[in-house]
């Protein structure tokens, strides 16, 4: 169960990081990007 | 939808003894699975009703991987954010195929086309990437790197669109003709959101919504 979770956390990073090297989230809304994975 | 990706991203973060900087990552990544799953989702729900399901999605893609690279206006909310994309997605995708598709003819696209993708690269090379407060773009190496992207994927779409139309030609396939011009659509749409008169509509639209 543990593994799972894990496993679900990692896609969830994944996911954000992708999202972070783009210029925008997806069609229409941005929310708040977190501090840690801005590029200054 | 925020609500929900913050509550599974603490709940995860408690579980794994993760600090904040992770929990906000994960919550983050959290949302933007669940608003593309309920983005797509209602997309192809709606298409469907209306026969327009590939339509619709061929809109939905080619603006939403432009816009990765092109940025552009944004909605207030995730809730306006969605019911706009359902709105121009399945209602574009409706009048291309019952009223533009059948009236415009080739030749007349062919003009149409290259006139609108000449205006696109341009607007793009002048305006791309167009960010938000909430996702500033602070680095000159991401904004050439993002307006890169956005050139690539403008001719990616335009060897689609090239492709596209050399089978309806080819096979007499009037789908390929149908999914051309939702393709050049669909890059239209998200050009347009870069420009100032893109911005005036949406933030409109997205008064009126957020007053209902």
């Amino acid at each position: 169960m543990k593994k799972m979770t894990k496993l679900f956390a990692v896609a969830l990073t994944v996911v954000a990081a992708a999202m972070a090297s783009s210029a925008c989230f997806w069609f229409m809304h941005q929310p708040e990007e977190p501090a840690c994975l801005r590029e200054e | 939808m925020e609500k929900f990706s913050k509550a599974v991203a603490a709940k995860l973060a408690d579980e794994l003894e993760y600090d904040n900087d992770k929990r906000e990552v994960m919550a983050y990544g959290a949302f933007a699975l669940t608003q593309m799953l309920i983005s797509v989702g209602l997309v192809m729900i709606f298409g469907f009703i209306f026969h327009v399901v590939i339509e619709a999605l061929i809109i939905t893609f080619t603006a939403s991987i432009l816009r990765k690279y092109s940025g552009g206006v944004h909605a207030s909310s995730p809730n306006t954010c969605t019911f706009l994309g359902i709105v121009v997605c399945v209602g574009f995708a409706l009048l291309i195929k019952l009223v533009l598709a059948p009236w415009i003819g080739i030749y007349k696209f062919l003009i149409f086309g290259v006139v609108l993708f000449t205006w696109s690269f341009y607007t793009v090379n002048k305006l791309a990437p167009v960010d938000t407060p909430n996702k500033p773009i602070r680095s000159e190496a991401k904004r050439n790197r993002m307006r890169k992207g956005s050139f690539t994927v403008m001719g990616i779409y335009s060897l689609f669109v090239f492709i596209n139309l050399l089978i309806y030609l080819y096979f007499d396939w009037d789908a390929f003709f149908v999914y051309s011009i939702c393709l050049t659509f669909g890059l239209f749409w998200q050009v347009f959101t870069l420009t100032r008169i893109g911005h005036l509509v949406i933030e409109r639209l997205d008064l009126i919504l957020h007053n209902i």
